[in-house]
Protein backbone atom coordinates (compact mmCIF):
# COMPACT_ATOMS: atom_id res chain seq x y z
CA UNK A 1 0.00 0.00 0.00
CA UNK A 2 1.57 3.58 -1.17
CA UNK A 3 2.18 5.54 1.94
CA UNK A 4 -0.19 8.40 1.68
CA UNK A 5 -0.44 11.38 4.12
CA UNK A 6 -2.79 11.21 7.21
CA UNK A 7 -4.50 14.18 8.34
CA UNK A 8 -6.32 15.31 11.75
CA UNK A 9 -10.16 14.13 11.16
CA UNK A 10 -12.59 16.85 9.54
CA UNK A 11 -14.58 17.44 12.93
CA UNK A 12 -10.67 18.25 15.06
CA UNK A 13 -9.84 20.44 12.29
CA UNK A 14 -12.91 22.68 12.40
CA UNK A 15 -12.19 22.93 15.99
CA UNK A 16 -8.27 23.79 15.14
CA UNK A 17 -8.57 26.49 12.61
CA UNK A 18 -10.87 28.86 14.91
CA UNK A 19 -8.42 28.12 18.04
CA UNK A 20 -5.22 28.64 15.75
CA UNK A 21 -6.56 31.45 14.44
CA UNK A 22 -7.97 33.59 17.10
CA UNK A 23 -4.61 33.06 18.99
CA UNK A 24 -2.72 34.12 15.92
CA UNK A 25 -4.49 36.99 15.59
CA UNK A 26 -4.30 37.79 18.98
CA UNK A 27 -0.72 38.05 18.77
CA UNK A 28 -0.73 39.76 16.01
CA UNK A 29 -2.13 42.43 17.77
CA UNK A 30 -0.23 42.15 21.05
CA UNK A 31 -3.26 40.96 23.29
CA UNK A 32 -2.11 38.42 26.08
CA UNK A 33 -4.50 35.89 25.42
CA UNK A 34 -4.14 35.04 29.45
CA UNK A 35 -5.85 38.61 30.43
CA UNK A 36 -9.88 39.20 30.10
CA UNK A 37 -11.38 39.53 28.09
CA UNK A 38 -9.24 37.78 25.70
CA UNK A 39 -9.11 34.54 28.47
CA UNK A 40 -12.96 34.71 28.36
CA UNK A 41 -13.16 34.97 24.66
CA UNK A 42 -10.85 31.86 24.44
CA UNK A 43 -12.42 29.91 27.03
CA UNK A 44 -16.03 30.66 25.39
CA UNK A 45 -14.46 28.95 22.54
CA UNK A 46 -13.23 25.85 23.79
CA UNK A 47 -16.17 25.27 25.58
CA UNK A 48 -18.50 25.79 22.73
CA UNK A 49 -15.60 22.98 20.96
CA UNK A 50 -16.43 20.62 24.15
CA UNK A 51 -20.27 20.99 23.89
CA UNK A 52 -20.68 20.75 20.16
CA UNK A 53 -19.07 17.67 19.43
CA UNK A 54 -21.61 16.33 17.54
CA UNK A 55 -22.70 19.85 15.75
CA UNK A 56 -18.46 19.47 14.63
CA UNK A 57 -19.09 16.06 13.85
CA UNK A 58 -21.63 16.50 11.53
CA UNK A 59 -19.89 16.25 8.16
CA UNK A 60 -22.22 17.73 6.08
CA UNK A 61 -21.76 21.46 7.25
CA UNK A 62 -18.03 22.87 5.57
CA UNK A 63 -15.07 23.33 8.01
CA UNK A 64 -15.45 27.33 6.62
CA UNK A 65 -19.39 27.12 8.11
CA UNK A 66 -18.48 25.62 11.35
CA UNK A 67 -15.15 28.28 12.35
CA UNK A 68 -17.44 31.37 11.77
CA UNK A 69 -20.29 29.69 13.32
CA UNK A 70 -17.84 28.48 16.49
CA UNK A 71 -16.44 32.77 16.46
CA UNK A 72 -20.08 33.82 16.31
CA UNK A 73 -21.23 31.95 19.45
CA UNK A 74 -17.95 32.32 21.32
CA UNK A 75 -17.96 36.66 20.52
CA UNK A 76 -21.57 36.58 22.14
CA UNK A 77 -19.65 36.10 25.48
CA UNK A 78 -21.01 38.44 28.09
CA UNK A 79 -18.76 41.76 29.07
CA UNK A 80 -15.37 41.03 26.29
CA UNK A 81 -16.36 44.31 24.24
CA UNK A 82 -15.58 47.56 25.79
CA UNK A 83 -12.82 46.37 28.81
CA UNK A 84 -9.77 46.38 26.17
CA UNK A 85 -9.32 48.62 23.42
CA UNK A 86 -6.73 46.31 21.56
CA UNK A 87 -9.15 42.71 22.02
CA UNK A 88 -11.84 44.72 20.78
CA UNK A 89 -9.52 45.48 17.52
CA UNK A 90 -8.82 41.91 17.54
CA UNK A 91 -11.91 40.53 17.83
CA UNK A 92 -13.55 42.43 15.13
CA UNK A 93 -9.92 40.81 12.74
CA UNK A 94 -11.32 37.15 14.05
CA UNK A 95 -14.68 37.93 13.10
CA UNK A 96 -13.23 39.36 9.67
CA UNK A 97 -10.72 36.61 9.19
CA UNK A 98 -13.40 33.74 9.64
CA UNK A 99 -15.65 35.07 7.52
CA UNK A 100 -12.41 35.77 5.05
CA UNK A 101 -11.78 31.67 5.63
CA UNK A 102 -13.16 29.94 2.19
CA UNK A 103 -12.89 26.36 2.16
CA UNK A 104 -13.54 26.54 -1.75
CA UNK A 105 -10.09 28.80 -1.83
CA UNK A 106 -7.93 25.93 -0.70
CA UNK A 107 -7.93 22.86 -3.09
CA UNK A 108 -10.66 22.98 -4.98
CA UNK A 109 -12.59 20.47 -3.35
CA UNK A 110 -14.60 21.24 0.14
CA UNK A 111 -13.19 18.27 2.83
CA UNK A 112 -16.50 16.10 3.94
CA UNK A 113 -15.19 13.73 6.06
CA UNK A 114 -14.45 11.36 3.58
CA UNK A 115 -11.35 9.28 2.52
CA UNK A 116 -10.06 11.80 -0.05
CA UNK A 117 -9.79 14.42 2.86
CA UNK A 118 -6.57 13.63 3.60
CA UNK A 119 -5.29 14.62 -0.05
CA UNK A 120 -7.69 17.84 0.14
CA UNK A 121 -5.58 18.66 3.09
CA UNK A 122 -2.29 17.63 1.74
CA UNK A 123 -2.51 19.87 -1.26
CA UNK A 124 -2.83 22.75 0.84
CA UNK A 125 -4.52 22.63 4.11
CA UNK A 126 -5.65 26.32 4.50
CA UNK A 127 -7.27 25.01 7.62
CA UNK A 128 -4.07 23.80 9.03
CA UNK A 129 -2.14 26.42 7.36
CA UNK A 130 0.58 27.05 10.03
CA UNK A 131 1.38 23.47 10.51
CA UNK A 132 1.42 23.14 6.25
CA UNK A 133 4.06 25.58 6.46
CA UNK A 134 6.39 24.61 9.23
CA UNK A 135 6.35 21.33 7.55
CA UNK A 136 7.04 22.35 4.49
CA UNK A 137 10.16 25.25 6.02
CA UNK A 138 11.87 21.80 7.48
CA UNK A 139 11.01 19.79 4.77
CA UNK A 140 12.72 22.28 2.09
CA UNK A 141 15.75 23.16 5.12
CA UNK A 142 16.50 19.55 5.34
CA UNK A 143 16.84 18.59 2.08
CA UNK A 144 18.89 21.72 1.40
CA UNK A 145 21.61 20.81 4.24
CA UNK A 146 21.56 17.15 3.37
CA UNK A 147 21.63 17.95 -0.37
CA UNK A 148 24.65 20.59 0.27
CA UNK A 149 27.15 19.15 2.79
CA UNK A 150 26.31 15.20 3.18
CA UNK A 151 29.13 13.40 0.79
CA UNK A 152 26.93 9.84 1.91
CA UNK A 153 23.61 11.61 0.34
CA UNK A 154 24.67 11.42 -2.89
CA UNK A 155 24.90 7.62 -2.83
CA UNK A 156 21.95 7.07 -0.16
CA UNK A 157 18.84 5.91 -1.09
CA UNK A 158 16.82 9.26 -0.92
CA UNK A 159 12.99 9.01 1.15
CA UNK A 160 9.70 10.08 -0.38
CA UNK A 161 9.04 12.40 2.94
CA UNK A 162 5.51 12.33 3.83
CA UNK A 163 3.79 15.02 6.09
CA UNK A 164 0.58 14.19 8.28
CA UNK A 165 -1.30 15.19 11.35
CA UNK A 166 -2.60 13.79 14.26
CA UNK A 167 -4.77 14.52 17.20
CA UNK A 168 -3.26 13.01 20.89
CA UNK A 169 -5.09 12.51 23.76
CA UNK A 170 -2.20 13.28 26.35
CA UNK A 171 0.20 15.58 26.02
CA UNK A 172 3.08 14.29 23.70
CA UNK A 173 6.01 14.92 25.98
CA UNK A 174 7.03 14.87 29.52
CA UNK A 175 8.59 18.25 29.54
CA UNK A 176 7.33 20.94 32.00
CA UNK A 177 6.11 23.15 29.14
CA UNK A 178 2.41 23.72 28.01
CA UNK A 179 3.62 22.37 24.83
CA UNK A 180 0.62 20.92 23.05
CA UNK A 181 2.79 19.33 20.18
CA UNK A 182 4.98 16.99 19.78
CA UNK A 183 6.62 14.67 16.86
CA UNK A 184 7.32 11.26 15.15
CA UNK A 185 8.35 10.11 12.33
CA UNK A 186 7.69 6.44 10.84
CA UNK A 187 9.80 4.71 8.49
CA UNK A 188 7.95 2.87 5.60
CA UNK A 189 9.03 1.16 2.42
CA UNK A 190 7.09 1.69 -1.02
CA UNK A 191 7.45 -1.12 -3.65
CA UNK A 192 8.12 0.41 -6.84
CA UNK A 193 8.04 -1.73 -10.10
CA UNK A 194 9.45 -0.74 -13.15
CA UNK A 195 9.60 -3.45 -15.76
CA UNK A 196 10.66 -6.56 -14.48
CA UNK A 197 12.38 -4.94 -12.12
CA UNK A 198 11.35 -4.48 -8.48
CA UNK A 199 12.38 -2.17 -5.82
CA UNK A 200 11.77 -0.34 -2.41
CA UNK A 201 11.43 3.29 -2.01
CA UNK A 202 12.39 4.63 2.11
CA UNK A 203 9.44 6.50 2.92
CA UNK A 204 9.47 8.51 5.94
CA UNK A 205 6.44 9.95 7.48
CA UNK A 206 6.58 12.73 10.07
CA UNK A 207 3.95 13.14 11.84
CA UNK A 208 3.03 16.59 14.14
CA UNK A 209 0.56 15.27 16.77
CA UNK A 210 -1.20 17.75 19.25
CA UNK A 211 -3.75 18.36 21.63
CA UNK A 212 -6.08 20.42 20.16
CA UNK A 213 -8.76 22.06 22.86
CA UNK A 214 -5.36 22.84 24.62
CA UNK A 215 -3.33 23.98 21.80
CA UNK A 216 -1.76 27.52 22.70
CA UNK A 217 0.41 30.07 20.67
CA UNK A 218 3.09 29.72 21.82
CA UNK A 219 3.05 25.70 20.81
CA UNK A 220 1.75 26.40 17.18
CA UNK A 221 5.06 28.66 16.89
CA UNK A 222 7.32 26.01 18.72
CA UNK A 223 6.31 23.12 16.19
CA UNK A 224 8.80 25.20 13.33
CA UNK A 225 11.48 23.49 15.75
CA UNK A 226 9.68 20.22 16.26
CA UNK A 227 9.47 19.73 12.61
CA UNK A 228 13.30 20.72 12.01
CA UNK A 229 14.06 18.06 14.79
CA UNK A 230 11.98 14.96 12.82
CA UNK A 231 13.09 16.34 9.58
CA UNK A 232 16.81 16.79 10.35
CA UNK A 233 17.02 14.21 13.12
CA UNK A 234 14.92 11.23 11.61
CA UNK A 235 13.50 11.85 8.17
CA UNK A 236 17.06 11.07 6.67
CA UNK A 237 18.48 8.69 9.29
CA UNK A 238 19.80 4.96 8.39
CA UNK A 239 19.99 5.50 4.54
CA UNK A 240 23.15 4.65 3.41
CA UNK A 241 24.28 2.42 2.48
CA UNK A 242 20.93 2.18 0.08
CA UNK A 243 20.30 -1.72 -0.11
CA UNK A 244 20.10 -2.40 3.76
CA UNK A 245 16.26 -1.76 4.95
CA UNK A 246 16.24 0.26 7.87
CA UNK A 247 14.48 -0.49 11.27
CA UNK A 248 12.43 1.24 13.80
CA UNK A 249 14.68 2.23 16.69
CA UNK A 250 14.28 0.07 19.57
CA UNK A 251 16.79 1.61 21.52
CA UNK A 252 16.99 5.33 22.48
CA UNK A 253 19.48 7.12 20.59
CA UNK A 254 21.18 10.37 22.11
CA UNK A 255 23.36 10.98 18.83
CA UNK A 256 19.69 11.31 17.16
CA UNK A 257 17.98 13.28 20.33
CA UNK A 258 21.70 15.55 20.99
CA UNK A 259 23.86 15.79 18.77
CA UNK A 260 21.61 16.12 15.58
CA UNK A 261 19.28 18.33 17.84
CA UNK A 262 21.68 20.67 18.25
CA UNK A 263 21.87 20.77 14.35
CA UNK A 264 18.74 21.34 14.11
CA UNK A 265 18.40 24.44 16.62
CA UNK A 266 21.23 25.36 14.41
CA UNK A 267 19.72 24.94 11.61
CA UNK A 268 16.42 27.01 12.44
CA UNK A 269 19.05 29.87 13.96
CA UNK A 270 21.31 30.48 10.88
CA UNK A 271 18.04 30.18 8.52
CA UNK A 272 16.91 32.84 10.85
CA UNK A 273 19.01 35.10 10.15
CA UNK A 274 19.40 34.65 6.36
CA UNK A 275 22.05 32.37 6.19
CA UNK A 276 20.76 28.72 5.68
CA UNK A 277 18.92 27.86 3.28
CA UNK A 278 17.57 30.14 0.09
CA UNK A 279 13.68 30.32 0.12
CA UNK A 280 13.09 29.27 3.80
CA UNK A 281 11.82 32.05 6.08
CA UNK A 282 11.74 31.13 10.17
CA UNK A 283 10.44 33.75 11.78
CA UNK A 284 12.27 35.26 15.28
CA UNK A 285 8.72 33.83 17.16
CA UNK A 286 9.27 30.40 15.84
CA UNK A 287 13.40 30.25 16.87
CA UNK A 288 12.32 31.70 20.18
CA UNK A 289 9.72 29.16 21.00
CA UNK A 290 12.02 26.46 19.40
CA UNK A 291 14.83 27.31 21.20
CA UNK A 292 12.92 27.62 24.51
CA UNK A 293 11.55 23.93 23.95
CA UNK A 294 15.45 22.94 22.92
CA UNK A 295 16.74 24.07 25.88
CA UNK A 296 14.56 22.82 28.73
CA UNK A 297 14.36 19.38 26.91
CA UNK A 298 18.32 19.68 26.78
CA UNK A 299 18.77 21.20 30.85
CA UNK A 300 19.40 18.16 33.40
CA UNK A 301 19.62 21.17 35.79
CA UNK A 302 15.92 22.35 35.58
CA UNK A 303 13.63 21.25 38.47
CA UNK A 304 12.03 19.08 36.78
CA UNK A 305 14.06 17.71 34.16
CA UNK A 306 13.04 15.76 30.87
CA UNK A 307 13.76 12.38 31.22
CA UNK A 308 17.29 11.55 29.66
CA UNK A 309 18.03 15.30 29.49
CA UNK A 310 21.59 14.90 30.88
CA UNK A 311 21.82 12.51 27.75
CA UNK A 312 20.79 14.78 25.61
CA UNK A 313 22.91 17.15 26.93
CA UNK A 314 26.07 14.99 26.26
CA UNK A 315 24.89 14.57 22.59
CA UNK A 316 24.81 18.67 22.24
CA UNK A 317 27.76 19.26 24.10
CA UNK A 318 29.71 17.46 21.68
CA UNK A 319 27.83 18.53 18.53
CA UNK A 320 28.70 22.22 19.96
CA UNK A 321 32.31 21.36 20.51
CA UNK A 322 32.69 19.87 17.41
CA UNK A 323 31.72 22.65 15.61
CA UNK A 324 33.67 25.37 18.00
CA UNK A 325 37.08 23.25 17.01
CA UNK A 326 36.48 22.48 13.36
CA UNK A 327 35.74 26.16 12.99
CA UNK A 328 38.88 27.07 15.23
CA UNK A 329 41.03 24.82 12.80
CA UNK A 330 39.54 25.57 9.51
CA UNK A 331 37.78 28.87 9.84
CA UNK A 332 34.57 30.27 9.77
CA UNK A 333 32.99 28.83 6.77
CA UNK A 334 35.11 26.06 6.13
CA UNK A 335 34.73 24.84 9.68
CA UNK A 336 31.02 24.79 9.69
CA UNK A 337 30.69 22.81 6.08
CA UNK A 338 33.14 20.72 7.94
CA UNK A 339 30.83 20.17 10.46
CA UNK A 340 27.61 20.01 8.99
CA UNK A 341 29.10 17.15 6.72
CA UNK A 342 30.32 14.85 9.49
CA UNK A 343 26.92 15.12 11.73
CA UNK A 344 24.54 14.69 8.49
CA UNK A 345 26.71 11.82 7.65
CA UNK A 346 26.71 10.20 10.95
CA UNK A 347 22.70 10.09 10.99
CA UNK A 348 22.68 8.90 7.64
CA UNK A 349 24.41 5.60 8.18
CA UNK A 350 22.71 2.74 8.38
CA UNK A 351 22.85 -0.13 10.89
CA UNK A 352 23.85 -3.55 10.34
CA UNK A 353 21.00 -6.14 9.54
CA UNK A 354 22.51 -8.59 12.05
CA UNK A 355 23.39 -6.42 14.95
CA UNK A 356 20.74 -3.86 14.42
CA UNK A 357 21.74 -1.95 17.36
CA UNK A 358 25.43 -1.70 17.07
CA UNK A 359 25.37 1.69 15.02
CA UNK A 360 23.71 3.04 18.08
CA UNK A 361 26.17 2.11 20.72
CA UNK A 362 28.87 2.72 18.24
CA UNK A 363 27.19 6.89 17.96
CA UNK A 364 26.99 6.70 21.56
CA UNK A 365 30.35 5.98 21.95
CA UNK A 366 31.29 9.11 19.35
CA UNK A 367 29.26 11.01 21.54
CA UNK A 368 31.17 10.05 24.83
CA UNK A 369 34.72 10.62 22.96
CA UNK A 370 33.90 14.01 21.49
CA UNK A 371 32.52 14.54 24.43
CA UNK A 372 35.21 14.03 26.72
CA UNK A 373 38.05 14.94 24.58
CA UNK A 374 36.71 18.36 23.95
CA UNK A 375 35.06 19.32 26.90
CA UNK A 376 36.96 18.78 30.03
CA UNK A 377 40.77 20.51 30.57
CA UNK A 378 42.20 16.62 30.55
CA UNK A 379 41.96 16.50 26.22
CA UNK A 380 42.06 13.52 24.20
CA UNK A 381 44.24 13.69 21.88
CA UNK A 382 43.76 10.89 19.81
CA UNK A 383 40.05 12.65 19.74
CA UNK A 384 41.30 15.83 18.68
CA UNK A 385 43.52 14.33 16.01
CA UNK A 386 40.79 12.17 14.61
CA UNK A 387 38.66 15.36 14.10
CA UNK A 388 41.85 17.03 12.90
CA UNK A 389 42.36 13.90 10.32
CA UNK A 390 38.23 14.50 9.68
CA UNK A 391 38.67 17.70 8.78
CA UNK A 392 41.54 17.56 5.77
CA UNK A 393 40.45 14.24 4.33
CA UNK A 394 36.20 15.31 5.20
CA UNK A 395 35.80 11.09 5.72
CA UNK A 396 33.14 10.34 7.77
CA UNK A 397 33.42 7.04 7.34
CA UNK A 398 36.86 7.06 8.29
CA UNK A 399 36.55 9.44 11.15
CA UNK A 400 33.89 7.29 12.26
CA UNK A 401 35.98 4.01 12.43
CA UNK A 402 38.99 5.98 14.10
CA UNK A 403 36.72 6.97 16.91
CA UNK A 404 35.50 3.81 17.40
CA UNK A 405 39.00 1.98 17.54
CA UNK A 406 40.12 5.04 20.16
CA UNK A 407 37.21 4.11 22.31
CA UNK A 408 37.42 0.04 22.05
CA UNK A 409 41.33 1.22 23.22
CA UNK A 410 39.70 4.02 26.25
CA UNK A 411 37.65 1.02 27.75
CA UNK A 412 40.35 -1.44 27.70
CA UNK A 413 42.67 0.61 29.21
CA UNK A 414 39.51 1.52 31.66
CA UNK A 415 39.06 -1.99 32.96
CA UNK B 1 -4.00 -9.72 18.93
CA UNK B 2 -4.55 -7.51 21.89
CA UNK B 3 -4.62 -3.73 22.38
CA UNK B 4 -5.79 -0.98 25.02
CA UNK B 5 -7.67 1.76 25.38
CA UNK B 6 -7.21 4.97 26.97
CA UNK B 7 -9.23 5.41 29.72
CA UNK B 8 -11.28 8.54 28.54
CA UNK B 9 -12.37 6.82 25.39
CA UNK B 10 -15.65 5.21 26.16
CA UNK B 11 -15.81 1.85 24.40
CA UNK B 12 -19.57 2.10 23.41
CA UNK B 13 -18.07 5.17 21.11
CA UNK B 14 -15.64 2.80 19.88
CA UNK B 15 -17.78 0.02 18.78
CA UNK B 16 -20.41 2.53 17.13
CA UNK B 17 -17.67 3.72 15.29
CA UNK B 18 -16.72 0.80 14.11
CA UNK B 19 -20.38 -0.12 13.65
CA UNK B 20 -20.10 3.11 10.71
CA UNK B 21 -16.85 2.95 9.30
CA UNK B 22 -17.74 -0.67 8.15
CA UNK B 23 -20.58 0.59 6.59
CA UNK B 24 -18.40 3.54 4.94
CA UNK B 25 -16.25 1.23 3.64
CA UNK B 26 -19.25 -1.32 1.85
CA UNK B 27 -20.80 1.57 0.56
CA UNK B 28 -17.44 2.51 -0.97
CA UNK B 29 -17.97 1.46 -4.89
CA UNK B 30 -13.85 1.47 -4.84
CA UNK B 31 -12.29 0.77 -1.53
CA UNK B 32 -8.99 1.99 -1.49
CA UNK B 33 -6.74 -0.81 -0.60
CA UNK B 34 -9.45 -4.42 -0.06
CA UNK B 35 -11.09 -5.40 -3.25
CA UNK B 36 -14.76 -5.67 -3.61
CA UNK B 37 -14.52 -9.55 -3.36
CA UNK B 38 -12.51 -9.65 -0.65
CA UNK B 39 -14.72 -8.17 1.24
CA UNK B 40 -17.76 -10.12 0.34
CA UNK B 41 -17.70 -12.43 2.85
CA UNK B 42 -18.23 -10.54 5.37
CA UNK B 43 -20.52 -7.99 4.28
CA UNK B 44 -24.05 -9.73 6.39
CA UNK B 45 -21.46 -8.67 9.40
CA UNK B 46 -21.14 -5.14 11.65
CA UNK B 47 -17.98 -3.85 11.85
CA UNK B 48 -17.71 -4.69 15.72
CA UNK B 49 -18.23 -8.45 14.39
CA UNK B 50 -15.25 -8.14 11.47
CA UNK B 51 -13.31 -7.25 14.91
CA UNK B 52 -14.56 -7.80 18.13
CA UNK B 53 -13.62 -6.39 21.15
CA UNK B 54 -13.55 -8.30 24.31
CA UNK B 55 -12.60 -7.15 27.70
CA UNK B 56 -9.88 -8.28 29.40
CA UNK B 57 -8.86 -6.12 32.14
CA UNK B 58 -6.61 -3.57 32.78
CA UNK B 59 -3.43 -2.64 30.44
CA UNK B 60 0.47 -2.25 31.63
CA UNK B 61 -0.75 1.36 32.66
CA UNK B 62 -3.86 2.85 34.98
CA UNK B 63 -4.77 5.03 32.21
CA UNK B 64 -5.56 2.03 29.61
CA UNK B 65 -8.27 -1.09 29.43
CA UNK B 66 -6.83 -4.44 28.03
CA UNK B 67 -9.09 -5.89 24.90
CA UNK B 68 -8.77 -8.56 22.74
CA UNK B 69 -10.11 -8.60 19.48
CA UNK B 70 -11.57 -11.49 18.16
CA UNK B 71 -11.88 -11.30 14.05
CA UNK B 72 -15.10 -12.64 12.48
CA UNK B 73 -14.27 -17.13 11.80
CA UNK B 74 -15.35 -16.41 8.38
CA UNK B 75 -12.19 -15.01 6.20
CA UNK B 76 -10.34 -14.05 9.21
CA UNK B 77 -7.30 -13.02 7.30
CA UNK B 78 -9.29 -10.07 5.26
CA UNK B 79 -11.14 -9.07 9.05
CA UNK B 80 -7.67 -8.38 10.34
CA UNK B 81 -6.49 -6.53 7.38
CA UNK B 82 -9.59 -4.52 7.87
CA UNK B 83 -8.99 -4.43 11.29
CA UNK B 84 -5.15 -3.36 10.22
CA UNK B 85 -5.47 -0.82 7.09
CA UNK B 86 -8.82 0.73 7.92
CA UNK B 87 -10.80 0.44 11.21
CA UNK B 88 -8.22 0.99 13.24
CA UNK B 89 -6.30 4.06 11.46
CA UNK B 90 -10.08 5.15 11.59
CA UNK B 91 -10.51 4.61 15.16
CA UNK B 92 -6.97 6.75 16.09
CA UNK B 93 -8.33 9.74 13.60
CA UNK B 94 -11.43 10.08 15.30
CA UNK B 95 -10.67 9.70 19.13
CA UNK B 96 -6.76 10.01 18.88
CA UNK B 97 -3.37 8.65 18.01
CA UNK B 98 -2.63 7.63 21.62
CA UNK B 99 -6.20 6.26 22.39
CA UNK B 100 -5.56 2.63 21.08
CA UNK B 101 -2.43 1.06 21.54
CA UNK B 102 -0.88 -2.28 20.58
CA UNK B 103 -0.18 -4.35 23.63
CA UNK B 104 2.30 -7.84 23.41
CA UNK B 105 0.40 -11.20 23.07
CA UNK B 106 0.38 -12.82 26.67
CA UNK B 107 2.85 -15.95 26.54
Amino acid sequence: MAATPRHLSLAHRKSLASLALTDRILAEFHVDSNTDPARSFRNSLKDQIRLNKETLENNATPLDAAVRWLIDEASSTPNILGQDEGFDGALTAIKRAAASLKCIDCSGSICNGGAADDEIVATRGLCISEFMAAAEQARRASEHYYGTYSSLYREAGKPRLVFSTAMVIDRPHSYALELEVGGKTRFLQERSVRGQQQSFVPVSEVILQTRIRELNRSSVLASTYVLFHEFFCHAFQYLHPEDASRVELQEWDYFSEGWMDHLAIDALEEICTGKGAPDVVVTSDQLAAGKEVHLVRSNPYVENPAPHAAKIRMGVDASRETRRFLTKLLGEAEGREAYLALSLDLNLMNRSPEDPDRVVEDRHRVVNMVRSGLTTKVGKVEVCEALCDYAYRKDSLKFFMDIKAISFIHLSLDK
Amino acid sequence: MRIAIHEKIDIGDVRAEMDRAWKDLLADPAPSGFSAAALDELRPLQGRQVAGLQAEGHGLDPLTIAYLIAFAPVAAEIAKDVWTNFLLPRLRKKFGDDAIRDEPDRR
